[in-house]
């Protein structure tokens, strides 16, 4: 199967590479993301996860190596062409959620969507039948501030779900959530590969990930160590 | 129109500083208006006898400044004017400070307007009550109400003394005020002389010529600029031009409403900036998330300057609001005028005024590295 994402030799520097005081947060990090599989990074804090995802969302360039996606290569992409990427192919979950404060449920989904190019007249449907893909269609005129924290994470996933990005890069998904919610909201992210066919990469140190279908990434001191399939 | 629901609601979210903002709006652009406002009836006021005469142009005393300051010469020479080829007619006109006697015995300065009253030129408008007519005869006059609280309250057909002779008051007119605060008296121009003899026996301070329908001005205005070499000879718009300038730049009055003004719109500017810059910094890792999930910087900046377009609708509305309620509760002898086109401008300076105020702001916005929301 052709990958969607081909990440060849990845390198990231932060400061000044003549320096001493760089550092080097990613190396040599090659990877494949294909559809229909959910991609779980791990590894301790400061190994590189949220670096490597970062990059895989093209919100953070590179130093060195290669990214494609859809056979596009987008580090030889100007920064003006990048958020057409994201609008196109990535959908993000955060770990603090990121919702807005001052819109509902609802406006909140509807938001990307229209980032996403959405016509005006479909946002309210399309948004409501997202919501209701994560269970959340008796929310829709809440506020974030009184839904709980996995309620708020399926806000997130249906917003980042957003006018039907095949990639969904989501980091620390399950950080603030209780165990039983985290074990749902992972249930979803595995669905939605499953279902959708979508690639799901997961920056996660959650060991409930081991109760979903997932290809485990390892990444150390910068480094991807080991690509064991499951 | 999520990206407005974004604006607005964050806009909404602390109502405490969307109230400052707003204030802050109300106040700076309540001030522009009501000092602009006044700045335009004041020197309105200083023409306004100019701009509601008929006539084409104007003669007067060499190096006449403005309207009120002008030297008598000689009536005989209306009929120099009247000689000119083209002229259709032309009046000799007063205008001469003099006195009032008050009922407490003490005195008022007054304006006099002393007009011919078979003729075109300084008749008084908006008469309320009585009329012009019964200036004939004895001595009369026509007086402003605005001018009551200083000269005290005065009906048709009570008398008063102007310098040291009895006039009657025949009508009252209202609005028509001087730039120099003493009330203009209308009178007929024979009265007018019998008022002050000292300085008007035989004289007239203007002369007021209207050229004949289909005559080119130009050349009137040129054949008395020749037949009057000792005065100057200028258009209507010419002399209330100059009138205006007078009292605007070379005294001082213009600097000071443009002055207050400005402050104005510099502490509105310096409120406005504070506040949404608060309300952006509030927002930050929400722009940043914007950046994120694919908005363009200029989504992102657009939600900012909505934001602050916004705010200048609102603050403009309720500055105007602001406006109407200084008119209703002013005293009757201020004037703050209200052409379309103060509001017009006003709401342009209110949204450069946000659009300034918003660009810390943007720039900060600019600055956001999207990457920075992934951190917890």
């Amino acid at each position: 199967m052709k990958p969607l994402v081909k990440a060849i030799d990845l390198q990231k520097i932060y400061g000044d590479p003549e320096s001493s005081s760089r550092v080097l947060a990613l190396q040599d990090a090659t990877l494949d993301l294909f559809p229909g599989e959910v991609v779980a990074i791990m590894g301790p804090s400061g190994s590189g996860k949220t670096t490597l995802v970062s990059i895989l969302g093209c919100i953070l360039r590179p130093t060195a190596g290669q990214l494609f996606i859809d056979d596009r290569l987008v580090t030889a992409m100007n920064e003006a062409s990048l958020p057409e990427i994201r609008r196109k192919y990535i959908g993000f979950v955060f770990q603090s959620y990121n919702l807005f404060r001052s819109l509902t449920v609802q406006e909140n989904v509807e938001l990307a969507l229209e980032l996403k190019g959405v016509p005006n007249h479909q946002l309210s449907s399309q948004a409501s039948g997202l919501l209701d893909l994560v269970g959340l269609s008796h929310r829709l005129n809440f506020q974030p501030a009184d839904l709980s924290g996995g309620e708020k994470q399926r806000v997130a996933i249906a917003r980042a779900l957003g006018g039907d990005p095949p990639i969904l890069l989501a980091d620390e998904p399950t950080a603030n959530l209780d165990s039983r919610t985290g074990g749902e909201i992972l249930r979803i992210l595995e669905s939605l590969a499953l279902e959708q066919k979508k690639s799901v990469v997961i920056v996660t140190h959650d060991p409930r990930v081991e109760k979903i279908k997932h290809r485990p990434v390892l990444i150390e001191d910068g480094r991807i160590q080991e690509v064991l399939y499951a | 129109m999520p990206m407005w629901r974004l604006a607005l609601k964050n806009l909404m979210y602390d109502r405490t500083r969307l109230f400052i903002t707003l204030t802050g709006i109300t106040f700076s652009v309540g001030l522009i208006l009501v000092q602009v406002g006044m700045f335009f009836g004041m020197t309105a006021n200083s023409s306004t006898v100019i701009e509601n005469s008929p006539g084409d142009i104007w003669i007067m005393a060499r190096n006449s400044q403005n309207f009120d300051m002008v030297n008598p010469f000689s009536e005989a020479l209306v009929s120099a004017a009247k000689s000119v080829k083209g002229v259709e007619w032309a009046e000799n006109l007063i205008q001469q400070f003099a006195y009032m006697r008050l009922e407490n015995g003490g005195t008022e300065q007054i304006e006099i307007i002393g007009f011919d009253l078979n003729g075109h030129v300084g008749r008084p408008w908006n008469v309320i009550a009585g009329n012009t007519d019964e200036l004939r005869g004895a001595d009369a006059i026509l007086v402003d109400e605005t001018a009551m609280d200083r000269l005290g309250k005065m009906q048709v057909g009570d008398s008063r003394e102007l310098v040291r002779k009895k006039v009657r008051i025949a009508g009252i007119t209202s609005g028509i005020m001087s730039f120099t605060t003493a009330p203009y008296i209308f009178t007929s121009y024979e009265s007018a002389q019998r008022i002050v003899p000292e300085q008007l026996a035989g004289k007239t301070t203007y002369i007021v010529v209207k050229v004949l329908q289909d005559y080119p001005l130009k050349s009137v205005l040129n054949d008395l600029k020749k037949r009057f070499r000792n005065y100057d000879v200028r258009t209507k718009q010419e002399w209330a031009l100059k009138t205006r300038n007078y009292w605007t730049w070379q005294t001082g009055i213009g600097a000071g409403f443009f002055g207050n003004a400005l402050m104005g719109f510099i502490v509105g500017l310096v409120i406005v900036s504070q506040t949404i810059y608060s309300a952006t910094m509030e927002h930050i890792r929400e722009y940043g998330t914007l950046k994120a999930i694919g908005a363009k910087n200029t989504d992102v900046y657009s939600v900012i300057l909505k934001q602050a377009g916004i705010s200048a609708g609102a603050g403009f509305l309720l500055a105007t609001l602001f406006q109407r309620l200084v008119i209703l509760i002013k005293p009757v002898t201020v004037q703050i005028a209200t052409p379309f086109s103060l509001y017009v401008v006003t709401f342009l300076l209110t949204l450069i005024m946000c659009g300034l105020a918003a660009l810390v702001s943007v720039r900060r916005v600019a600055s956001i590295d999207p990457v920075e929301v992934f951190k917890g």
